[in-house]
């Protein structure tokens, strides 16, 4: 009797539980089938795991009883293969289907009745069939304490493999989800925990195929590098899984956590290989494939390396579990290709989120636009209808559907997410506005002038997609220490086994000795020294509004020697600033201006904005004019307070037979500025001089370029007196006047012929030949689409000084890899001789494994360390968009063996 | 199933629902032995036969083999209904019907057709259930439990085939259409 209450308490609590982790469910069952769900399976793995564990404490103090499962190994194949078609059809199972049934679900209640059915035919036909449940392998009395000699080993080895199942499920599943949900469509509904994580993705998907022109970007280069991430990711997981089981039963690491005792069993090595099996497959398939792409094009690298090293440990420790006298490397194969796992996956990862940011820039695009009708009504529109020349109305807060331009209102707009400059921007009538960024107080209309692909951040995106189709230059290096390691690896051990043979040791140690070498030579860290790196060069760049397109270009910034800069909208802001006012009679300066502004205020031309804002600046009132006229090509006339005002230029005067001698003004003209004549009644009474505003970064940037080594040049069209003052006033090492447009990428080309490694800094169509002339091209600012084309680093902000930041970033980024390369390899160099046996002969030293084991982690977590070191340069990158103030700061940290460096430290103390 | 984020999902989370059933199954082996859920089906069928035709029952030796109404396992599996009612009734959140929503996107709302689909599959489930004398509970959990090699083997096999089967019947839903 008891018995049977024991039995119902048991069945609620149990069919309780089931209930809740939604096994009744058989919707939730299917999509765990489906890969869709991990909680499930997981949760019944490590249910087991933990039985299996409170099993074992129950038999340790003699309490409960197990039972023999007899049944044969065909039949219960058979029966598997059977009973999982079910399965997967109904998402029941006989336990689930007894407490879906009392939960009220009728499909459930139909399989109820269908088992019953199953059962009776099987009772019925039971004598038949026993032969087939006849088992001559005794399937069903084997346990893993058979096959371990010990039910504490076996319980322990169950109860992980079990939990590490289960944590391998949750991995599985969700990265396969995550897969399925990148060929997914839109997600109305949000999902559970891991859906929610698709349905952001899915959801952004959607909202880009709402903007039409958008989804051109998912193509098949970005699916193919996402599958790529994917592939490495989960054969990270899955490999480091399986090494766990390598790591417990390898003797050195038993040994060390004092361990052996528990942990070793008769026939461990065998586990041991199978577990190395798996992951020398399955890991190491990458590699493997690898090593023949090099070998094939005859260009060892890192997969050589990498392939060779395990393909070594691999095949020997192989022979040793099989027989050969020696020692296994199962662990060391393990790691190996676990930690080249995670270097690989980092790297790309690392270089995809780069493109995943931008990304999320063009989500922020609206979808819908108020498009104002020929009527002057606003109706709403999908942002896919606009077409050029639309007129759009963007309320206060709203953002900005598309590229466009201000056509009528005055706003502020905040345009940090395209130029990461977190001070809106007055913008008014004319003025450009870029798509995205956020619209400040008041309503403008805006003129669409780009649409869908052709808009800027489309642009951005399409261009960062590229450069990561440009073979880094720092997987060369990579792949440069790679080759002499292999090479080092395999004559190392040619030389190891033909030493040993020669002083008359048997084979079997020599082998055993040049194995240890090459296994040796191959180091771990070298898989994570570059690609930690880059991981953290490239966050850095970004954040600093580096797009980096070309990431060759990137590290050769390192070697720059000089950098030419395009004057006009680089060097100088492109505008004109009145310089000087000359007075030629009685009149003030400050009468002068307001004359000219007057008459100015109606012109459009730079020069009349650059007198209008002087006056502006004074605080100069100046009113009204009347009857404005442009005098085409010379200048203006108006009529101010009554009086007729002209402001003309030198050519006016001449052919008006008016002469003016003047030494200020002479000297303003031989210094290439541009003069403007202000005349009341036909009589000059002063002269207003011009020049182009160069920038308050210009001299940052150019002084400490120089101080870094780096020769500053400037290119421009302008006259020769114009470059020789700008020059001047900026102290540039050399300059190139009265280039024409197609004459600058011959300017680069002769810099380029003293022997200078030379970037273009530009921002026009014009400068784009120079720019893919020089060894690297720099666009400057939200430049012309034309020259961000052929730019290999476009800066997002307009600042000289970020010139700068690039060559401070390519060089600690430079610094950093090399540092790690030597820290990853430094240990295989030193130990290459020891594990040869270089000391054996004498004292009879061998490098003890344990010793090797710790001082390989130990190089693998420095390089790890190094590499987030770079992060430390971020305020010295700072400095180049900010403030001079962290000189001090920048070269301390960066400072390095680099001449340079040492030169600006001396300079700056 | 109108949940959208991981705090409002109905279900109990994984990990503490595997202690709690790990606790079930120890207390259950500790008390009885290994649990098992298809014999529950056996023992029911044996009540019924022995109830409407006692000879046929006494003729075959699987009815001999198993315990009849008034045992622990016919007790469990009838608990493990009231327990499927008792958490029915009190969660008013994990949604109870009749049609999945998985199955009415690849086959329709006919209640019929999933009603065969389930009875057809139960019969499957519960035919190889005794053929390898055990299900997912009495023959995976409990067996490998025990670290039985069949347990594993079991286990291992009727994952990957329902899988595959979800698969071939479900996949092409499930790539196309948000299935939560």
């Amino acid at each position: 009797m008891t018995q049977i209450w024991l039995g119902l308490f048991s069945g609620i609590a149990f069919g309780f539980v089931i209930q809740r982790i939604g096994a009744t469910d058989a919707h939730r069952m299917a999509r765990s089938h489906l890969m869709l769900d991990a909680d499930i399976p997981r949760f019944m793995v490590l249910a087991v795991a933990l039985s299996a564990v409170g099993v074992f404490g129950l038999q340790a103090v003699g309490v409960g009883r197990t039972m023999p499962l007899p049944t044969s190994i065909v039949a219960t194949g058979l029966a598997a293969v059977i009973f999982g078609i079910g399965w997967g059809l109904t998402g029941y199972c006989p336990g689930t289907t007894w407490a879906a049934a009392g939960e009220g679900r009728m499909d459930a209640v139909f399989a109820l009745i269908g088992g019953l059915a199953g059962a009776a035919l099987f009772a019925h036909f039971h004598e038949t069939l026993i032969p087939l449940l006849y088992d001559p392998t005794n399937l069903g009395q084997i346990t893993l304490t058979d096959l371990f000699g010990n039910y504490a080993a076996a319980t322990a080895v169950l109860a992980v493999g079990f939990g590490f199942c289960a944590w391998g499920i949750g991995k599985l599943w969700a990265s396969n989800e995550r897969v399925v949900a990148f060929e997914r469509g839109p997600d109305p509904g949000g999902g559970s925990s891991k859906s929610s994580k698709k349905s952001k993705k899915s959801g952004s998907k959607g909202q880009k195929a709402s903007h039409g022109d958008h989804s051109g970007h998912d193509g098949d280069h970005q699916d193919h590098h996402a599958h790529m991430v994917a592939d490495f990711r989960r054969r990270f997981w899955v490999s480091l899984v399986l090494t766990v089981p390598i790591l417990a039963l390898a003797p050195l690491i038993q040994k060390t956590l004092g361990i052996q005792k528990t942990m070793a069993f008769p026939g461990d090595s065998y586990v041991q290989f199978a577990f190395a099996t798996a992951v020398f497959f399955y890991g190491g398939r990458p590699f493997l494939k690898g090593l023949f792409d090099e070998l094939k094009k005859g260009e060892p690298g890192m997969m050589t390396l990498i392939g060779v090293a395990v393909i070594t440990a691999y095949v020997y420790s192989s022979a040793v579990v099989f027989g050969l006298p020696g020692k296994v490397f199962f662990w060391e194969l393990a790691t190996l290709i676990v930690i080249m796992l995670l270097g690989h996956w980092i790297e790309m990862r690392s270089v995809m989120g780069a493109s995943g940011a931008l990304k999320e820039l063009v989500k922020l695009l609206p979808s819908e636009a108020h498009r104002l009708t020929e009527s002057g009504d606003a109706e709403d529109v999908p942002v896919s209808e606009l077409t050029k020349g639309d007129k759009v109305l963007v309320k206060p807060g709203e953002k900005i559907p598309v590229d466009g331009e201000i056509a009528e209102g005055h706003t502020s707009v905040d345009e940090s997410m395209v130029t990461g400059e977190s001070t809106p921007v007055e913008k008014s009538e004319g003025e450009e506005v870029i798509g995205g960024s956020v619209n400040g107080e008041s309503t403008i209309t805006v003129t669409v002038q780009k649409t869908g692909d052709d808009t800027y951040l489309s642009q951005v995106v399409k261009m960062v997609e590229e450069a990561q189709a440009s073979k880094s230059k720092a997987q060369n290096l990579a792949d440069r220490a790679a080759f002499w390691l292999t090479i080092i690896a395999i004559s190392a051990g040619a030389i190891t086994l033909a030493a040993w043979l020669f002083v008359g040791r048997e084979f079997v140690f020599s082998l055993e000795r040049m194995v240890t070498v090459m296994v040796i030579t191959c180091p771990h860290a070298l898989g994570l020294a570059v690609p930690l790196v880059v991981a953290v060069s490239t966050s850095l760049a970004a954040g600093q509004g580096l797009l980096i397109r070309n990431r060759t270009a990137f590290e050769g910034a390192r070697s720059l020697e000089a950098i030419v800069f395009d004057k006009t909208g680089t060097l100088t802001e492109g505008r004109f600033g009145v310089d000087s006012v000359i007075r030629l009679g009685d009149e003030s300066e400050d009468e002068i201006i307001r004359l000219a502004a007057s008459l100015e205020s109606h012109s459009e031309h730079p020069i009349a904005r650059g007198i209008v804002e002087k006056a502006n600046e004074k605080e100069i009132d100046y009113p009204d004019p009347k009857d404005f006229e442009a005098i085409s090509g010379k200048g203006a006339q108006a009529s101010v307070d009554g009086k007729s005002v002209k402001a003309v230029s030198p050519g006016y005067l001449k052919e008006n037979d008016i002469s003016v001698e003047d030494d200020d003004i002479r000297k303003a003209r031989d210094e290439g500025k541009t003069v403007v004549y202000v005349l009341v009644d036909e009589k000059p009474i002063g002269a207003v001089a011009l020049s182009d505003v160069v920038r308050k970064e210009s001299r940052d940037a150019v002084s400490r370029l120089k101080k870094m080594g780096v020769q500053v040049m400037m290119l421009t069209g302008d006259a020769e007196a114009v470059a020789k003052s700008v020059a001047d006033e900026l102290g540039l090492d050399d300059y190139f006047a009265e280039v024409l447009p197609d004459e600058k990428a011959d300017a680069i080309k002769e810099v380029k012929g003293r022997g200078l490694t030379v970037a273009m800094v530009g921002d026009g169509i014009n400068d784009a030949p120079a720019l893919a002339e020089a060894d690297i091209g720099v666009a400057i600012g939200a430049g012309t689409d034309v020259a961000i084309e052929t730019a290999d680093i476009v800066l997002v902000r307009s600042d000289p000084r970020d010139v700068l930041a690039i060559v401070e970033l390519s060089r600690a980024t430079y610094r950093k890899m090399v540092q790690n390369l030597w820290w990853a390899a430094g240990y295989n160099i030193v130990a290459i001789p020891l594990a040869a046996g270089v000391l054996y002969p004498v004292w009879h030293y061998l490098l003890p494994p344990a010793v090797g084991a710790v001082v390989m982690s130990l190089s693998t977590v420095i390089v790890a360390i190094n590499a987030k070191l770079l992060g430390r340069v971020e305020d010295d990158l700072s400095g180049g968009g900010s403030s001079e103030d962290n000189d001090a700061n920048s070269e301390e940290e960066t400072a390095s063996s680099d001449e340079e460096r040492a030169n600006q430290e001396k300079e700056a103390a | 199933m109108e949940y959208k984020d991981k705090a409002t999902i109905p279900y109990w989370k994984w990990i503490p629902t595997s202690f709690a059933l790990a606790g079930i199954i120890v207390f259950i082996f500790a008390t009885y032995g290994p649990p098992a859920s298809s014999s529950g089906f056996v023992s029911a069928l044996k009540g019924f036969l022995e109830w409407v035709a006692p000879e046929y029952a006494a003729s075959k030796a699987h009815y001999k083999a198993i315990p009849g109404p008034g045992s622990w396992l016919f007790a469990f599996v009838l608990g493990m209904a009231i327990g499927g009612f008792i958490a029915g009734r009190t969660s008013s959140r994990i949604p109870v019907r009749d049609v999945p929503p998985i199955w009415r996107k690849r086959f329709g709302k006919s209640r019929v057709k999933r009603y065969a689909a389930t009875f057809f599959g139960g019969f499957l489930i519960l035919f190889a259930s005794r053929l390898a004398g055990g299900c997912t509970l009495g023959l995976f959990i409990s067996g490998s439990t025990q670290l039985a090699i069949s347990g594993l083997y079991f286990g291992v096999v009727i994952f990957a085939a329902a899988m595959l089967t979800a698969r071939l019947i479900f996949g092409k839903i499930a790539e196309k259409e948000e299935i939560q």
